[in-house]
C-alpha cells in the first residue's frame, strides 16, 4: 500500500510537471498582450501591438515572446508601479484608461525617451523596426515594421476626414485664387472697353 | 457770356479732369496688375492640373531620389509602406458561427494595403475602397481603416473613416435600418445601420475597443457643407451576416 501511494505521488507529480512545461513553455502573442494591458499600457497602443502579433505570430518563439514579457514588466516596474499612488490605483492591473492617461503625464521628457528607447531596441533584436511619433504628446504613436514593411501605423484616434486636410485646402485656395484674380481681369476689361 | 455758360464750361472742364484722373488710375492697375492677375490664374491652373499626378508619382520620385542604395531599394509601386514582394500574411482563425466553432482563413493586410470594399446602396455609396490605416495620403485614396480597430471578421470594433468630399460624401445619405456591406477576401459581412452619433473630434468613445461586434463609421461634419469642422458624424452597424470566403493558399 505505501508502495502503491509513492508510485501514485511521484506519477501525479510528474504528471504535474510535465504539464507545467508545456504550460510554461507555450508563451504565446496573446500573453504578451495581456502583460502589456497589466503593465498599464495605453489601450489603443495595445491594440497597435495585438494588431502587428496577430499576423506575424509564429515570426516569435515562445522564449522570445517572454523576453517580449520580461521587457514589459521591467518597463511597469521602473515607470508604472512608482506613479501608482498618485493617480489612486491599487495595481498596474486595476489602471483605468484615465489613470493610465494621467500616469503618462507624470512622466518627463527623459522618462518617456527611455521607454521609447527600450521597446526600439527590443523590436530591433527581432528585426522590427518600432518608431515612436508624437512622444511627448497625450497619445503617442507607436509605428512597426517587420523586414521593413510596415505592419501597424501611427493612425490618429479620430482621423482627419474634412477640408482641414494639408493638400484639400491647398487646392481649395488654388480653386478661389482662381475665381478672384479671373473676376478681376474681366472687370478692368470691361472698364478698358467703357 | 451769361453766368450759366460759365458754370456749364467750368463743369466740363471739371469733367475732364475727373476722367483724365480716373483713366489714369485704370491704365496704373491695367499694366501693373493685369500681369500679376494672369500669373495667379496660370499658377492656380497649373496646381490644380498637376495635384492629382504628383501625389501618384511622388512616392517614386523620393524612391529614386532617395539615398538608399540600389542594392537595397525594393520595388513598391503597389503600396509605398512594403515590398511589392512582401509575404501575403494567412492564418487559420476560429470563429463562432451560429453557436458552432468554425475554421477559416484570415488574410492580414499591411499598413496602406487595400483592405475591403464598403456598400450603402440605400444611401448611394457604391464599391469605396477601404485601405489599411488612416495617414492622410491613404484617405486621399480612398476610407481607411483604423489600425487600433479590429480585424474585419474578427469580434469588438472595426472603424473605417473617409473624407467628406471625396468617399465618405453621401454618408450623410445613410439612415437608421439602412443595409451596409463590408467585404474582404476572406469574408463578406452585411451589417445594419442602428445609431446616428456626432461627436466631438477630441471624444475617443466610439473608435475605442467594444465587448460587442460592430462597425463604426465616420466622417467629418460640417452641418451638411463641406470643410472642416472638429465634429464628425458616425454610423454605429450591428452585423446581421457573415459570409465567410474560401481563400486559396499562398504560393
Amino acid at each position: 500500500m505505501k508502495l502503491f501511494k509513492r508510485i501514485s505521488a511521484f506519477t501525479a507529480a510528474a504528471v504535474m510537471a510535465v504539464s507545467m512545461a508545456v504550460v510554461a513553455s507555450a508563451t504565446t502573442y496573446q500573453d504578451a498582450v495581456d502583460a502589456a494591458k497589466k503593465a498599464g499600457v495605453p489601450e489603443k497602443n495595445v491594440s497597435e501591438l495585438e494588431k502587428f502579433l496577430e499576423p506575424n505570430k509564429d515570426k516569435f518563439t515562445s522564449a522570445q515572446y517572454d523576453e517580449m514579457i520580461a521587457e514589459l514588466n521591467k518597463i511597469k516596474d521602473a515607470y508604472v508601479v512608482p506613479h501608482l499612488s498618485q493617480v489612486g490605483a491599487a495595481s498596474t492591473e486595476a489602471l483605468t484608461a484615465d489613470q493610465k492617461k494621467a500616469i503618462g503625464k507624470l512622466w518627463s521628457n527623459t522618462e518617456k525617451d527611455a521607454i521609447a528607447n527600450a521597446l526600439i531596441a527590443l523590436g530591433a533584436k527581432y528585426n522590427v523596426t518600432v518608431t515612436v511619433k508624437d512622444l511627448y504628446t497625450a497619445a503617442p504613436s507607436v509605428t512597426a515594421a517587420i523586414n521593413g514593411n510596415t505592419q501597424t501605423g501611427s493612425d490618429k484616434p479620430v482621423a482627419n476626414t474634412g477640408a482641414e486636410s494639408p493638400a484639400a485646402g491647398a487646392a481649395a485656395a488654388a480653386v478661389a485664387t482662381l475665381a478672384f484674380a479671373g473676376t478681376a481681369l474681366a472687370i478692368t476689361a470691361k472698364k478698358n472697353r467703357d | 457770356m451769361s453766368n450759366s455758360d460759365t458754370v456749364k464750361g467750368a463743369e466740363q472742364t471739371a469733367r475732364v479732369h475727373k476722367t483724365t484722373s480716373s483713366s489714369r488710375v485704370l491704365r496704373t492697375f491695367t499694366y501693373v496688375l493685369t500681369p500679376f492677375l494672369i500669373l495667379c490664374i496660370l499658377c492656380s491652373i497649373g496646381y490644380l492640373a498637376l495635384y492629382k499626378p504628383y501625389n501618384e508619382f511622388i512616392s517614386n520620385f523620393n524612391y529614386v531620389f532617395s539615398d538608399v542604395t540600389p542594392e537595397t531599394k525594393s520595388l513598391r509601386t503597389l503600396n509605398k509602406y512594403r515590398d511589392d514582394d512582401a509575404p501575403i500574411q494567412m492564418h487559420e482563425i476560429e470563429v463562432e458561427v451560429n453557436g458552432k466553432t468554425e475554421q477559416h482563413t484570415m488574410v492580414y493586410p499591411y499598413y496602406g494595403d487595400y483592405y475591403a470594399t464598403l456598400n450603402c446602396e440605400a444611401a448611394g455609396m457604391k464599391d469605396i475602397p477601404v485601405y489599411s490605416g488612416q495617414a492622410d495620403d491613404i484617405l486621399m485614396k480612398g476610407a481607411g481603416w483604423y489600425n487600433a480597430s479590429s480585424y474585419i471578421g474578427k469580434p469588438g470594433n472595426v472603424v473605417i473613416a473617409g473624407h467628406n468630399h471625396t468617399d465618405f460624401y453621401y454618408l450623410p445619405n445613410c439612415k437608421v435600418g439602412d443595409t451596409v456591406t463590408l467585404e474582404t477576401v476572406y469574408v463578406k459581412i452585411t451589417y445594419e445601420i442602428t445609431e446616428r452619433v456626432i461627436f466631438h473630434e477630441t471624444d475617443y468613445t466610439y473608435v475605442e475597443p467594444t465587448e460587442d461586434d460592430r462597425l463604426t463609421l465616420y466622417t467629418c461634419w460640417n452641418n451638411g457643407r463641406l470643410g472642416m469642422s472638429e465634429w464628425r458624424l458616425c454610423y454605429i452597424c450591428k452585423p446581421t451576416n457573415y459570409e465567410w470566403k474560401e481563400v486559396p493558399e499562398a504560393e
